[in-house]
């Protein structure tokens, strides 16, 4: 199969594009270039869908959530401004904002509780070698308000900077910053009423 | 490490551990090269269709110009002739092209001609003298 013209043809193009910038690959996927379009969606649609994941606690959302994104990608990509971030802060705005309303249209996610056992050790969170605690740890997560949540994905498990969640956010740094701390606290607290153990 | 440190360390370890998340599953690639093809056709397909009603407007644009205008089949009665707001009236037009075009009903009455109210919304024919330019300089309605 991967020796047939056509799609060794694909392949090649692929890796030729697999060098270029987001906002290349954009641009040429506006002037229809159908393997732009591949390669873009094949490098950030993992860390979306994580995202999505993450905010939404269910696959079958997640995978919503990225569609969407990309649809609106094809459809409106000529609406990405260089002056206000780039592509992938752009896609991960679009993603925030699909997740929110599959949030918002499903009602408020509300994990089941799980019943698990007290941890033995005083500090929960150094004891997430316990699969059960790093599952507690994510429905507290999901619980939280969608804004809280957002910057706490965003920042801590995606590891994006405060200018980048700012950017994908639409909102001003400090913003961020005190929102994130909020949510830390959120979850901190959260984690003491949950596993009943002290910090 | 202080409290809050402690939640940013927990929730990046629970980033490291997840698996099965790492990416969307294939079918979803499918659905958006699927639906990138079908708007890349549909926008090729407008473009024709825009390019062809120009070509079709360009074609019937000639056949009424004043050089290659068909004999009408019974005569007209038309208005004189009247210039149009914005130009000189007395500007001397060494050539020009006589446009025959539709024009809605009540046009009549930008040039102080009387109109029926009840047939606002038809057409009425009417020439129009366009200069070297482009820019209507008069025009006359035809019955």
């Amino acid at each position: 199969m991967w020796n047939h013209p056509a799609v060794r043809g694909e392949l090649d193009t692929v890796t030729q594009l697999a060098d270029a910038s987001d906002e290349d690959l954009l641009l040429r996927m506006i002037r229809g270039d159908e393997a732009a379009f591949t390669v873009l969606y094949r490098r950030r649609q993992g860390a979306l869908y994580r995202f999505a994941m993450r905010m939404c606690g269910r696959t079958s959302i997640a995978e919503e959530v990225v569609q969407e994104t990309f649809l609106v990608l094809i459809r409106d990509g000529g609406r990405w401004d260089a002056s206000r971030g780039t592509v992938a802060t752009w896609l991960f705005g679009v993603a925030r904002n699909q997740a929110l309303r599959c949030i918002d249209r499903d009602g408020r996610y509300a994990p089941e509780e799980p019943e698990m056992e007290p941890v033995s050790g005083e500090d929960v969170f150094d004891d997430l070698s316990r699969a059960e605690n790093g599952e507690v740890l994510r429905q507290s997560l999901l619980s939280l308000p969608p804004h809280y949540r957002e910057v706490a994905v965003m920042c801590d498990m995606d590891e994006m900077s405060y200018a980048e969640a700012a950017q994908a956010l639409g909102c001003p740094v400090g913003t961020v910053r005190s929102r994130l701390s909020r949510a830390r606290e959120m979850l901190a607290e959260k984690m003491r009423a949950r596993m009943g153990c002290s910090l | 490490m202080n409290e809050m440190e402690n939640v940013r360390a927990a929730l990046r370890a629970l980033a490291q551990r997840e698996t099965g998340w790492e990416e969307a599953p294939a079918r979803v690639e499918s659905a958006l090269i699927e639906e990138f093809r079908l708007r890349k056709a549909n926008r090729a397909g407008r473009a024709r269709m825009v390019w062809g009603a120009l070509a079709a407007a360009l074609v019937m644009f000639s056949a009424y110009s004043f050089s290659g205008a068909p004999a009408p089949a019974r005569p007209e009665i038309a208005t004189p002739f009247f210039a149009v707001p914005g130009n000189d009236p007395f500007e001397r037009l060494d050539r020009g092209r006589l446009v025959r075009v539709r024009l809605p009903r009540s046009s009549l009455r930008a040039f102080g001609l009387p109109m029926n109210e009840e047939r606002a919304f038809e057409t009425v024919k009417a020439d129009v003298v366009l200069g070297e330019d482009g820019l209507a300089r008069a025009i006359r309605f035809v019955q």
